[in-house]
């Protein structure tokens, strides 16, 4: 469904109010992984658009409601924005069933910024697993688009199967350039008999590669489990944990710091954060 | 402190120095000469703080199907008025607590609220004998005067009016599912309100949620209900959720004449299908 | 600022002359409960002398229950999006103590963080505020230990404090004050009172104040503490606290209607609710009542502290004294501050 959007136009400081974004591609990245590459409808707003990479919004199925994720795409690409999910509830289920031309909204750019432009000539590891990579790759093409400013650069990313890798023409094509090494790897039992990566969970796999601590950043995310086991591979590396930069993954509503529901202790993910140090995450309670 | 008040706490300090049970969970004194406060005893020499008068309001079964608190305390007694003893009754029916780890210290209060009420202790220690109490003692004042003569008042209005006057009380409602917790018959894990996949019952406290909120509830509690008032009694609102749930009650005992909470070895009606079930509203 | 006098007997009066251009939301009768709503006309509204506080507080004046974001629809045209009604009528709010009128600069520090919320601003724009003084206080109130009075000026753009001898003490806070007074100037008189002697009867029932920053610096330390699952176990779960309570602001946003049509609503929200915390993938971080109930003291006293420098409560009571179970975050309050003072080391699961 191709139809225009029309709207009223805000309020002055409507501040829950959605931009309409129309679907300018669908890519089908693994079993119930989407990505959706975003064009602005209103070009005052395409105009006036920014974001830092790190950023999320919240993206809105009009009838389903609200779901938050990262911008995926770097803000060094203008004039649309993509974002990567997987089916999970009722939003994201709503948001699999549109097309490509068809309307969605999006509240942001929301939350703290990854600060790359600190680590000019650092090495930078990313070390991602399963669906946490959006976040990752935003950074990513970042790094690569000012290739020149930064170290060596590093990718470590797993996931449970083959069939579950999100982005797998760019991790080749990542694969490919010679100014980027990428290590990747699938949960033991998880490998077809044509995989080339590794097997082994992404922590194994991280202590294998043995990435260099000197004058280095380390960019990761995953669930839960994979972040705990790494975190203790990396510490026992020697890795400061104030050069260990992640993204928390709290449940969020307004985005925006007024609804309470993301807060951890005094914080608010969706203001102070998505995105923390380990350092920072070691101070906090254990609300998340 | 009143004879039926030391009692209580003597059967307490029993229940906890004869390793019956983990805990005792029974009413304490609230902030108010006219309110009390579920308390939470474990050890013997603190059973002076239950107390027994007229204001024991709370439906202490509520507490029976609390996963965090029996994960601490998987042998519990709670202190059980009539109605309370019902809802264990219903629990047990419906397989949501084993009866070998509850106790109940039974007690009678006989009309909540007033202060010069008798309170008394049964004598009873065994849910056989509890029950069979129920059904010769307590049966025949389960609906008060006051409770039937609403509810008449109400019956005695059109449809239309009925509607109108439903549709006045369920505007107030502001969702805070104070009902929901405080009733002993609502234990599910994840309720129907909770429920988006799909959004059964709008959440908004409009008259359309509050609606399909109140009246769903209604519903899943008849034939259930034992007539303890707790959710009337805390609705910040004050909407007379009771008359509603007498009305559905009435309507199972006259269709099938069943009684909630009186034999944990009976059949539920919408639990069940009886060859004689009658199907004159159907037909 | 200006102090007035005023004639009870000319209350109504002065009421009668801001329904010309207002709506009069005031305490009225409603059934067994006193709250606040429109009042048709001042004969409605319940004497000050009759209430210690509505059972509802002035919050959803400002932040209602439920209301639209916005609403949208599908056509042939395309996608429609249309925001919500920024008008507010004007409007009096009158016989709000000085504990609820406390609660709104308290919520102002939050609705404008960063991000400017409207909703409430333009609400908060609309409204005059005229506010009674207590000259009691029952078992449940307790206003001065959190830092407020029976007699505060916070919030208010008018306080109305009852004299011994059928005079109020008028104290004109703000221009809107000043605004509502010239509308019904002739009723004022220059006048003085003594207000801590006016509510003498209330100061004095009411509890002495606490130490708040030690409650603050003791749930920096204990969050890990055994004295949650013992305060939070007969706490039922509901929204009852959290929706009567005039600075609970967590809110839940919602679509309704379908495909073709719809609306987007802001709704109350409260994190005692056991799915406010609830990810997709089924992790809860606040699993138990413990943890749900130490999110609301922690949020309170210590959390909007670090953020807004103020506690976010107010003391009215309606938390304990509408509680199913009769809650007593007061007394906790007392406990925490007892054990702040303690030397020995903290309890830790």
């Amino acid at each position: 469904m191709s139809a225009p959007a029309t709207e009223q136009p805000p309020a002055t400081e409507d501040i829950y109010r959605p931009m309409l974004l129309r679907i300018a591609a669908i890519a089908h990245e693994a079993p119930g992984v989407r990505t959706f590459r975003l064009e602005f409808t209103n070009e005052a707003d395409a105009e006036s658009f920014s974001f830092r990479t790190g950023q999320f919004g919240e993206y809105s199925a009009f009838g389903a409601g609200e779901s938050t994720f990262c911008i995926a795409s770097p803000h060094t690409r203008k004039g649309y924005i993509e974002c990567t999910f997987r089916e999970a509830g009722r939003v994201t289920r709503a948001l699999a069933r549109h097309e490509v031309g068809d309307i969605v909204g999006f509240r942001g750019p929301y939350g703290n910024t990854f600060p790359v432009d600190e680590w000019d000539s650092k090495k930078i590891i990313f070390i991602a697993g399963g669906i946490a990579l959006p976040p990752v790759r935003s950074v990513i093409w970042t790094c690569l688009d000012q290739r020149e400013r930064f170290g060596d650069i590093l990718i470590v990313y797993g996931a449970r199967t083959v069939a579950d890798l999100v982005y797998k023409h760019e991790l080749t094509e990542w694969d490919e350039r010679d100014d980027v090494q990428v290590v990747q790897t699938v949960d033991p039992g998880g490998e077809t008999p044509d995989w080339k990566g590794r097997v082994g969970f992404v922590p194994t796999i991280v202590e294998e590669v043995q990435p260099p601590t000197e004058n280095s950043v380390v960019v990761l995310c995953g669930p839960p489990i994979m972040i705990k086991f790494t975190l203790a591979t990396l510490t026992q590396m020697h890795f400061p944990l104030d050069r260990i930069y992640t993204t928390l993954e709290n449940r969020m509503k307004c985005g925006l710091g007024k609804c309470g529901r993301c807060n951890v202790g005094p914080i608010y993910v969706c203001k102070e954060g998505p995105v923390f140090t380990a350092a920072q995450l070691a101070d906090l309670p254990m609300d998340y | 402190m009143t004879a039926p008040q030391e009692e209580l706490q003597q059967r307490a300090r029993a229940l906890l120095e004869s390793d019956e049970a983990d805990v005792v969970v029974g009413y304490g004194a609230g902030n108010h000469p006219e309110r009390t406060t579920p308390v939470f005893i474990t050890r013997p020499e603190d059973v002076g703080e239950l107390v027994l008068n007229p204001f024991c309001h709370n439906n202490l079964a509520t507490w029976l199907t609390r996963k965090d608190l029996r994960a601490r305390y998987p042998r519990i007694a709670i202190v059980a008025k009539e109605p309370d003893i019902r809802a264990v009754i219903v629990l047990i029916q419906e397989e949501q607590i084993r009866r070998e780890d509850v106790r109940l210290i039974g007690v009678r209060i006989d009309t909540p609220g007033d202060p010069d009420s008798p309170c008394a202790v049964l004598p009873h220690t065994t849910l056989e004998e509890l029950q069979e109490h129920l059904k010769t003692e307590f049966a025949p004042r389960d609906l008060t005067p006051e409770q039937l003569a609403r509810l008449e008042e109400l019956e005695a209005l059109s449809p239309t009016e009925r509607w109108a006057f439903w549709r006045a009380q369920f505007d107030k409602c502001i969702r805070c599912y104070a009902c929901r917790q405080a009733c002993p018959m609502c234990y599910c894990d994840q309720c129907i309100a909770q429920m988006n996949q799909p959004q059964w019952i709008d959440t908004s406290a409009h008259p359309l949620g509050n609606m399909a909120w109140n009246i769903t509830r209604a519903f899943h509690l008849a034939g259930r209900c034992i007539n303890c008032g707790e959710c009337e009694r805390v609705c910040p609102v004050d909407i007379p959720l009771m008359i509603l749930n007498r009305f559905l009650a009435r309507q199972v005992g006259a269709h099938f004449g069943y009684r909630a909470g009186y034999d944990a070895e009976d059949y539920q009606p919408f639990a069940t299908y009886k060859c004689e079930d009658s199907e004159d509203f159907i037909l | 600022m200006k102090t007035l006098n005023l004639e009870a007997q000319n209350l109504a009066a002065l009421l009668d002359a801001a329904r010309q251009n207002a709506r009069l939301i005031a305490p009225v009768r409603d059934g067994g409960r006193i709250c606040f709503a429109e009042a048709a006309s001042p004969d409605d509204i319940v004497p000050h002398g009759d209430y210690v506080n509505p059972r509802n507080s002035i919050k959803e004046f400002f932040f209602p229950r439920s209301e639209p974001l916005l609403s949208f629809a599908r056509t042939d045209d395309g996608l429609q999006v249309e925001g919500p009604d920024t008008e507010f009528p004007p409007t009096v709010l009158f016989g709000c103590r000085p504990c609820d009128a406390s609660s709104l600069p308290i919520m102002d520090a939050l609705y404008d963080w960063d991000y400017h919320d409207s909703l409430w601003f333009e609400r908060r724009a609309a409204t005059t505020v005229v506010s009674i003084a207590c000259t009691r206080a029952d078992e449940s109130c307790f206003c001065t230990a959190v830092g407020g009075a029976p007699n505060g000026t916070a919030g208010s753009d008018l306080l109305l404090t009852p004299l011994p001898d059928g005079l109020l003490l008028a104290e004109v806070l703000t221009d809107k004050g000043q605004a509502l007074v010239d509308q019904a100037s002739g009723l004022f008189t220059e006048g003085t009172g003594d207000k801590q002697a006016a509510c003498r009867a209330a100061l004095d029932a009411l509890p002495p104040t606490l130490d708040l920053d030690a409650v603050t610096r003791w749930l920096a330390d204990n969050f890990e503490s055994d004295r949650w699952p013992a305060f939070s176990d007969k706490c039922l779960g509901c929204g009852c606290c959290t929706f009567l309570c005039p600075t609970c602001h967590c809110f839940d946003i919602a679509d309704e209607g379908g495909y073709r049509r719809g609306q987007r609503r802001r709704n109350w929200d409260a994190c005692q609710f056991p799915l406010f915390t609830l990810h997709a993938s089924g992790h809860n971080p606040r699993h138990d009542q413990a943890a749900r109930w130490r999110q609301r003291i922690e949020h309170k006293f210590n959390y909007y502290v670090q953020k807004f420098s103020v506690r976010s409560c107010v003391g009215c009571g309606r938390c304990i004294r509408h509680c199913p179970v009769n809650m007593n975050i007061h007394a906790q309050l007392s406990e925490i501050a007892a054990a702040s003072a303690e030397p020995a080391p903290q309890s830790s699961e």
